[in-house]
């Protein structure tokens, strides 16, 4: 497995911004960059740890009885759900127009 | 009136004997809090008229004598992370500042269950992301022992309300480090309890493989009480432990530690603590070892790399966790009109978060990326595997570990907020028990210039009903846990 | 198709969402609903449209599911299985991220056999199948324009849902294969009673990968994934149209850019979907609020047992079993209440079971589609149909009486027996009453027995139309022809 020290530069700062939907201002994206370059040069350390043949951590497994029957239970109202919506119309969430295309089917 | 000086256990007696109404105490509290929070600001979000209410039911049960538990009557505050129904809930940040919830967490449901009086929402760094109380987004939370100090983080404000009487107990939440760290600065008594003892359903996750939430008290039988009321399996939550939960009011009573093996990790007593904190903490293993317990040094390999491993664990989780505050179902959402779905995420996000929220999310979605996924979370996954060799190793020789909670006592506002990584480094000694699967208690143990210190006792998965018998033992033959804050006007 | 396509070869992977009939979602007790008809938002609760502190618990009903359809596409059941979160921003992702599968889907390994209309029987292989939540509903208003007053609304009764993901190896080489591969699996799908195969409600969606490579090539070329693809139709157009496209690229020297196309139906036209380069990073990791599920081998050996008999099992019975056309088999087979009928009708008639396949697949099948009418719903239960098989055996009608009938007993539910009677269509088989018929019939044309006679033998067919007519169709036939030819021959 190839260590990569990263350097963390303003492009790759303003790429994880757009990755996660976060507008930056310029000031911001400049004082990130030190900071975030600073906390992710202290996690290099973590290549001085010896982790051939260690397997990451993973739960203790859960088996067929703690699964959840198939029963249908009662909802939320819609009214309930729909008190916390920003904005709703005729029952639904409306959001305003998405232009991009899903990622998904 | 003082009874909100009561502790928990004093004022279920008095409750359960008829010599004080549950309306009594809840007014009492209300009062305090009218009287304190104005400088020491614990509290977000205030349900007076609630709070009535339920302590009016709360004394209609009391008379009739059916249905009483140990929480029957007694006010206490949340951090404002776990969900409450019809109360407002923000985990302190902008994006959720109008957010009421139309459902209760687990632990909530079981706490009203239990007839317990919920008073208020209690400040915290936003979403958990910090130590200091200074990342929330509404105002810093002041310690009660020196308002110009910080209460520690991220339970801040519910340390605080405990320190200063606003409430009998609170429930606080620790992800690496949020109870006993805050306990420690504010001289109070904080579990953080084995990962999955108690639910997570309900509570606004930080770090899913982390977070657990946990009792603040005054002491350590508070503690008893307050966590046999909220453990235990939850099917909504797949993550909660099945195995039964032991009376933990067993051990209460014993004074001794005869026969107690306790390890201290020489990582954490080699450089970096403060004069004051390691004499206390040195003092109080000396006071544990004239009760009887055998002190063994015990090594933790790596416990020097555990804030690595830990954040980048917490950013990781933390950035798909706050996926969801998008501004279509619920929260902030900004502009109302005008644009398309894309802008309404960069605006709704880039004003309702906070700083230290937007630096953690970033470096997470680093630590996730298609190339560097290996190199950091994965690798941080594996050591982290070793980390929790070490404690099964630890805890193989002894039945507790001790530890300070922090370097340093409680510092000044101010102090490390323009310093993120510095303000990681605070965590030192909490940070490895949740991604190295222990249980920890933290216990007032003395002072340094005035200020509280704080001392952990650790113990394996499942291990409460031991630290729980270590800490009362301690507090049993000690006073320290009694003390309150002076500063702030009373009565 | 042009001389060009001689010289490539298509590859054609797909994936195929089916949604599972479970009576609750995936990771929450919500009712699984028609998002068709039901109200917007009425099917919803903290988990599924992901309110903060809500968490997931896993469906044990939609394991099961999953592993019917695994074990039925020939696949290795994984001993455990674990989830994981594809990260990614969408309104009709309410969590930000989806609740799936990636390092240890719940089957492996599997493969299926498919015979398209044209070509050889294929074997295509099943890489994977793994459980997955459906996204929430969108219905876009768009003006078009950026900011310009378009509008989305979404309804989340469909957030939640468990969705299995069936994903393919390349191994289609023609799109009647791919289509022969998709009819299957959706066959397979409402054989088990996991998904209803309706199309129309989209509870099944296509996805199809499609690479073109010169002839004889080994190394796999580009590949273009066509997505949204929720029908037969749009299936076969799209690869039909992308191949061409592909072809046409190449041909003019360009290369195929990866890409992900959408299907515009009515242009009939691919089109890629603008989506920015990086919308691929999902940054997989493992769900740390599920634990990684045990599946221990008694549960799938339960499951295994619990497996209704395929397809492909039922096919090689009926021509062994019943010696049925193998037209007639593939008709019965493909839907399974369909074959489940015919064997209650051939176990109930004591004859001839080739006769029972006739009618189903011709008059029974004629008069379904005529009307619009499901093989569940038919009135004609199989035991009726069986008696009315027998009457016709018995001499008791002609078929041409049991065509009128089956439509009767389609209509109105009623035995054959009382229909016949009510009719009076009991065929006259009496010898002496058809003989005198047949003389008087004789006695009327004598020049047409002298015609027959003088060597004209198809006039015995005329002679029979004859005797129909003045029996009103009552007679039995082989009856009259006995006679006929009898009397005739007497006359020589």
């Amino acid at each position: 497995m190839t260590e990569t020290t990263q350097t963390i530069d303003q492009t790759l700062v303003r790429h994880m911004a757009d990755l996660i939907r976060l507008a930056l201002t310029d000031a911001e994206v400049e004082l990130f960059t030190e900071q975030l370059g600073a906390v992710v040069g202290y996690f290099d350390r973590l290549a001085e740890v010896d982790v051939a043949d260690v397997p990451p951590y993973r739960q203790p497994q859960m088996g067929r009885a703690r699964l959840r029957a198939d029963e249908a239970q009662p909802s939320m109202s819609r009214e309930d759900f729909l008190a916390n919506a920003p904005q709703q119309q005729d029952g639904f969430v409306r959001v305003p127009v998405v232009l991009d295309v899903p990622e998904e089917a | 009136m003082t009874l909100h000086t009561l502790t928990l256990r004093q004022a279920g007696e008095l409750l359960t004997a008829g010599e004080i109404t549950s309306v009594e105490l809840t007014e009492a509290v209300l009062d305090r809090i009218r009287a304190v929070d104005p400088t020491v600001k614990a509290y977000v979000t205030v349900c007076e008229e609630a709070a009535l209410a339920e302590a009016r039911a709360a004394d209609r049960r009391l008379q009739t004598g059916e249905g009483l538990t140990p929480l029957t009557g007694i006010p206490y505050g949340v951090k404002d992370c776990l969900s409450t129904t019809g109360v407002r809930t923000t985990c302190s940040s902008r994006i959720l500042e109008d957010y009421v919830p139309r459902y209760d967490a687990t632990v909530i449901s079981r706490l009203r269950a239990a007839g317990a009086v919920l008073v208020g929402k209690q400040n915290m760094d936003e979403f958990g992301m910090g130590s200091s109380c200074e990342n929330s987004a509404f105002y810093p939370t002041r310690n009660p022992w020196d308002p110009a100090r910080v209460p520690g983080g991220s339970s801040g404000g519910s340390a605080a309300a405990v320190a200063a009487e606003m409430g009998l107990f609170s429930l606080g939440e620790d992800t690496g480090g949020s109870i006993r760290m805050p306990a420690g600065f504010c001289g109070v008594t904080g579990l953080k309890p084995t990962y999955g003892r108690v639910s997570r359903y309900g509570l606004i996750a930080l770090v899913s493989s982390f977070d657990s939430i946990g009792p603040m008290t005054h002491d350590v039988w508070d503690t008893a009480l307050v966590t046999a009321a909220i453990a235990g399996h939850d099917p909504c939550d797949s993550t909660s432990l099945e195995a039964p939960v032991p009376d933990y009011l067993a051990g209460m009573a014993q004074e001794r530690l005869d026969g107690v093996r306790l390890g201290v990790p020489r990582e954490y007593f080699a450089d970096g603590m403060e004069p004051g904190v390691r004499q206390a903490v040195e003092a109080a293993l000396a006071h544990l070892a004239a009760l009887g317990a055998e002190i063994r040094e015990v090594s933790l390999p790596h416990a020097d790399h555990a804030i690595s491993i830990y954040y980048l664990i917490l950013t990781a989780e933390a950035s798909s966790n706050l996926a969801r505050f998008d501004g279509v179902r619920f929260g902030l959402s900004e502009p109302p009109e005008g644009v398309d779905i894309i802008e309404r995420y960069l605006q709704t996000r880039g004003k309702g978060f906070g700083a230290e929220v937007k630096r953690r999310i970033m470096l997470g979605t680093f630590a996730l990326s298609a190339g560097y996924y290996d190199a950091y979370y994965l690798r941080a996954q594996r050591a982290r595997t070793l980390l929790r060799q070490d404690f099964e190793r630890a805890f193989a020789d002894v039945d507790a570990l001790i530890a300070p909670t922090s370097p340093t006592t409680a510092f000044p506002l101010g102090e490390r907020i323009g310093d993120p990584l510095q303000m990681y480094l605070s965590d030192i000694y909490v940070v490895a028990a949740n991604p190295g699967g222990a249980c920890s208690l933290a216990v007032p143990c003395g002072y340094a210039e005035g200020l509280p210190v704080g001392m952990q006792i650790m113990g394996p998965a499942l291990g409460e009903a031991t630290i729980l018998r270590i800490g009362a033992a301690y507090q049993a033959t000690t006073d320290w846990h009694t003390a309150r804050p002076e500063q702030l006007p009373s009565g | 198709m042009n001389q060009h396509t001689m010289d490539y070869e298509v590859v054609i992977g797909m994936e195929i969402h089916a949604e599972l009939r479970t009576a609750s979602k995936m990771f929450c007790g919500c009712a699984v609903v028609d998002t068709t008809v039901a109200e917007p938002n009425t099917a919803v609760c903290p988990v599924c449209v992901g309110l903060p502190g809500a968490m997931p618990v896993v469906n044990q009903r939609a394991v099961e599911q999953a592993m019917m359809v695994g074990l039925a596409l020939n696949c290795d059941i994984n001993a455990f299985t674990s989830f994981a979160r594809k990260n990614y921003f969408y309104p009709d992702l309410p969590k930000g991220y989806q609740i799936s599968q990636y390092d240890h889907p719940i089957a492996t390994a599997g493969w299926i056999e498919v015979q398209p209309d044209e070509g050889q029987p294929a074997r295509i292989g099943i890489r994977r199948a793994h459980m997955e939540e459906d996204t929430a509903k969108s219905f876009h208003h768009t003006t078009g324009t950026r900011g310009g007053g378009g509008y989305t609304l979404i309804d989340f009764n469909r957030s939640g849902v468990p969705l299995l993901e069936i994903v393919s190896e390349p191994d289609m080489r023609s799109v009647a294969e791919a289509y022969a591969y998709a009819t299957k699996i959706r066959e397979i799908l409402r054989y088990l009673g996991v998904n209803t195969g309706d199309m129309e409600k989209g509870v099944l969606r296509f996805e199809a990968n499609i690479s073109i490579r010169p002839r004889g090539s080994e190394t796999l070329g580009t590949r273009t994934e066509v997505k949204n693809l929720n029908s037969f139709r749009a299936l076969v157009r799209s690869a039909e149209y992308e191949i061409q496209r592909q072809i046409a690229v190449v041909e003019a020297g360009g290369t195929v850019v990866q890409e992900t196309l959408g299907w515009d139906e009515a242009r009939g036209v691919t089109y890629s979907q603008r989506g920015k380069e990086h919308a691929h990073d999902y940054r997989y990791f493992p769900e740390p609020d599920l634990p990684p599920l045990v599946i221990d081998p008694d549960w799938v050996e339960e499951v295994r047992t619990s497996l209704p008999e395929l397809p492909d099992a039922k096919h090689a019975r009926f021509i062994r079993e019943y010696g049925l056309p193998i037209n007639d088999v593939r008709i019965l087979v493909a839907e399974r209440a369909l074959a489940d009928y015919f064997e209650a009708a051939a176990r109930a008639h004591a004859g001839d079971a080739v006769a029972i396949s006739k009618w189903i697949v011709g008059e029974l099948a004629f008069l379904m589609n005529r009307d619009g009418v499901d093989i569940g719903e038919v009135k004609v239960t199989p035991v009726s149909l069986a008696a009315l098989v027998s009457l016709v055996d018995k001499g008791t009608i002609s078929q041409t009486s049991a065509k009128d009938v089956l439509g009767a007993m389609f209509a109105t539910g009623r035995a054959p027996e009382d229909i016949v009677k009510e009719k009076g269509l009991v065929q006259i088989s009496d010898e002496e009453a058809l003989s005198q018929v047949a003389d008087e019939v004789l006695a009327q044309h004598p020049d047409q027995v002298a015609a027959y006679l003088e060597g004209k033998e198809n006039l015995l067919q005329w002679f029979m139309g004859q005797v129909m007519r003045a029996t009103r169709g009552r007679a039995q036939p082989q009856t009259v022809l006995g006679l006929l030819r009898e009397k005739l021959e007497a006359r020589r």
